[in-house]
């Protein structure tokens, strides 16, 4: 099977972790021919492949060709990493307008005349090109993608049920009530024990599945929502990850509701960290539908 | 004494997926001061499904369950919010 890996706006992340899978990397690449990836054949233009991995955001017009063209040469396109899949970290563009943004990354007097031309609004890629299948992570964990392709290498893309992080997670509860809410740089959290009963903001409950809860059971880190939405946050319209991190906060701590809410500064960052950009997310965004939210404070 | 039917089991708790929270006891209308709960804390940390002729099949845990591990089957077969979007549905089906 030929494979190709095409990499969009992006940190080049998914990149190392395909490198990271070592020696299943080279029984791939002597049983699989690998004409087009970035960082382990040099080659300019994609190929024609049975199957192409996507990394990154649709930034601007090159990206979106690029895209393009990967579809048109490919039998099957796999979004590879959160960002391909839900705009990931790149998608948080979306709380500022293209000209205020460039504006504010760049300063007042900047030109950009020669640049390829900006997108208006960030969106995941299968918004502009059809994919055959998701591979989200940020970065997706190694063994996951090193799964996922001895399924695909064998001929059938896989998927799987999804589950939530709270699935795979060794914690076990405290009692109830807790302090809180506070964060991580405040507090100190007491070790294989339910962060989110603890009052730490954790996305556990609303995350997919698959990367066996390594930062919440073995680092004591929150959970912050790199694979992005689960399926149940996907698939039910009424289902707010705000709402619901809130009343689990709330029967956590024993405070108001309010003072739940008031204590999380910067909701689109906290809830939406990951996945601002997904279109089935965008009406329980903290702005609504709107095209762009603005950062609290900054609105001219 | 009234006979009643014996109904079939309407609610199952995955014990691999369950984190044992109990979210579900605390959120269940029909626990709190009822002779026969639906749900009650196991002694071995997890919820344990007491008495499901009492449920009302809101479907309040299944919702609030943050390791999807509840699932209650509405006999009427109707889906919680309605059938889901086809892009949603089509997302999920593709996703790993």
């Amino acid at each position: 099977m030929r494979l190709a890996m095409v990499s969009l706006g992006s940190c080049l992340g998914c990149q190392m972790v395909f490198l990271s899978m070592e020696d299943y990397l080279f029984s791939l690449i002597s049983e699989n021919s690998v004409p087009f990836a970035p960082f382990v054949v040099d080659r300019k233009g994609i190929p024609e492949v049975d199957m192409v991995l996507v990394e990154g955001v649709i930034r601007n017009g090159d990206d979106y060709r690029k895209a393009k063209q990967a579809r048109e040469r490919s039998e099957f396109l796999v979004a590879l990493g959160t960002c391909a899949c839900y705009g990931g970290v790149p998608g948080l563009a979306d709380m500022f307008s293209e000209e205020r943004m460039m504006r504010r990354r760049f300063g007042a007097d900047a030109s950009f005349e020669g640049e390829p031309q900006g997108v208006r609004r960030l969106l995941p890629v299968d918004s502009y090109v059809r994919v055959d299948a998701y591979l989200p992570g940020c970065p997706p964990p190694v063994e996951l993608m090193r799964s996922f392709l001895e399924f695909s290498l064998s001929g059938t893309l896989p998927s799987r049920e999804g589950s939530s992080v709270c699935s795979e997670c060794a914690v076990s509860g405290v009692s109830l009530p807790q302090a809180g809410p506070h964060r991580t740089t405040d507090a100190e959290a007491a070790e294989k024990k339910c962060l989110l009963e603890q009052g730490f903001l954790c996305m556990g409950p609303l995350t997919r599945d698959g990367c066996g809860a390594v930062c919440v059971s073995e680092s004591g880190i929150p959970c912050d929502g790199c694979r992005g939405p689960s399926d149940a946050v996907l698939k039910h319209p009424a289902l707010d990850p705000r709402a619901e991190t809130l009343r689990r906060l709330t029967r956590a701590t024993g405070k108001k509701p309010h003072e739940v809410q008031d204590a999380i500064k910067d909701p689109a960052h906290s809830f939406f960290r990951y996945c601002l950009a997904e279109a089935l997310l965008r009406r329980r965004r903290p702005g609504g539908s709107a095209p762009f939210l603005y950062r609290l404070g900054e609105r001219e | 004494m009234e006979y009643v039917e014996k109904v079939e089991p309407l609610i199952r708790i995955d014990r691999d997926r369950c984190v044992g929270c109990f979210e579900c006891v605390d959120i269940c209308p029909q626990v709190d001061g009822l002779e026969f709960p639906v749900f009650v804390r196991g002694d071995d940390g997890y919820p344990r499904v007491a008495c499901e002729e009492s449920c009302i099949r809101c479907l309040s845990c299944e919702v609030a369950c943050r390791a999807d591990a509840i699932a209650v089957e509405a006999g009427d077969g109707t889906e919680r919010y309605g059938p889901a979007d086809a892009r949603a549905q089509l997302k999920c089906a593709a996703m790993f």
